[in-house]
């Protein structure tokens, strides 16, 4: 049975990131495609420590054990923020449409999403399902692979807020990278 | 009066201890007092609104389903009010995570 990681979300890969995990995502021997709206969001977001870690994870095994999934979003991006509509939620939406086209009834394709906050915008059936960082950690914890996945979750929380990307334990959800000021980004120096 | 076991992540109950030694007092005395301020404040002010936002902090149910009864616009909406109310962002509940979990071992088995 053929079958695939997809990412559609950033926050797997920071999470990943923030707990120096990012090589857990290749241990299940898998393929693991990336949205073209997920590298975009991830290359405009420099100014977060696992946005940088999570692209270099990305360029080093692009081609490889990660391919690009294209959907188009970010060429128009733009457009879509001016008429209300959040370019990741669409990007998600064109992703599990794609994969509910061509799997038939073959192929199983994984959307790995941070927490519930996809439930909301697209409701996969069949073939294609989703799934979260935790129960992704759970399962190699199962394996063997890794000792303690809710140590690593913690972890990836805590660092997080330590470099700003969290605004705090039971706070407000992590900021998209559009919202966050130049100000903050630590490649512009003040002098 | 009764005792009972309690699961604790390791991290947070560390942190209890060094709290706890801080001010002089211990684990279950700060246990024992968050829960009964936490029920107190239940039994004179929950409201239904608040039983939704608890089921949804609880992970009972889905943000969706909570946004829904609570007719609000977005889930940022949800958030905010989860925090004026000093409740935890919900995390999936556990038979949902529990199928994840199983569905991907599954497919990782079987590949």
């Amino acid at each position: 049975m053929k079958c695939a990681i997809v990412i559609v979300d950033t926050g797997p890969l920071k999470t990943l990131a923030y707990c120096d995990s990012l090589d857990l995502l290749i241990e299940p021997g898998i393929p693991i495609y990336i949205s073209d709206m997920v590298i975009d969001e991830l290359k405009n977001g420099t100014q977060f420590d696992g946005n940088v870690l999570a692209m270099d994870f990305i360029e080093k095994h692009m081609g490889d054990e990660i391919q690009e999934e294209k959907t188009g979003v970010p060429a128009i991006f733009d457009q879509l923020k001016a008429l209300g509509e959040d370019p990741g939620d669409v990007s998600i939406r064109r992703v599990i449409e794609k994969y509910e086209e061509e799997t038939d009834g073959v192929e199983y394709a994984l959307l790995v999403s941070e927490d519930d906050k996809l439930m909301r915008t697209a409701d996969p059936t069949g073939h294609t399902y989703m799934l979260t960082t935790r129960p992704f950690l759970l399962s190699l914890e199962k394996k063997g692979v890794i000792d303690d996945a809710e140590g690593l979750m913690i972890k990836a929380e805590k660092t997080a807020i330590a470099c700003g990307d969290l605004p705090g334990r039971g706070q407000l959800t992590r900021r998209k990278e559009w919202d966050v000021p130049p100000g903050a980004n630590r490649l512009i120096k003040p002098f | 009066m009764s005792n009972f076991t309690v699961s604790i992540p390791d991290d947070l109950l560390t942190d209890a201890k060094v709290v706890a030694a801080k001010t002089g007092t211990s684990v279950n005395a700060i246990i024992r007092l968050l829960l009964d301020g936490f029920v107190q404040k239940q039994r004179l002010t929950m409201s239904g609104n608040f039983e939704i936002l608890l089921r949804y902090s609880l992970g009972s149910i889905s943000a969706k389903t909570a946004v829904k009864q609570l007719h609000l616009e977005d889930e940022e909406s949800l958030y905010r009010l989860l925090s004026c109310e000093k409740l935890p962002v919900s995390r999936l509940s556990s038979e949902v995570t529990d199928g994840m979990q199983k569905r991907f071992t599954t497919m990782c088995d079987t590949k």
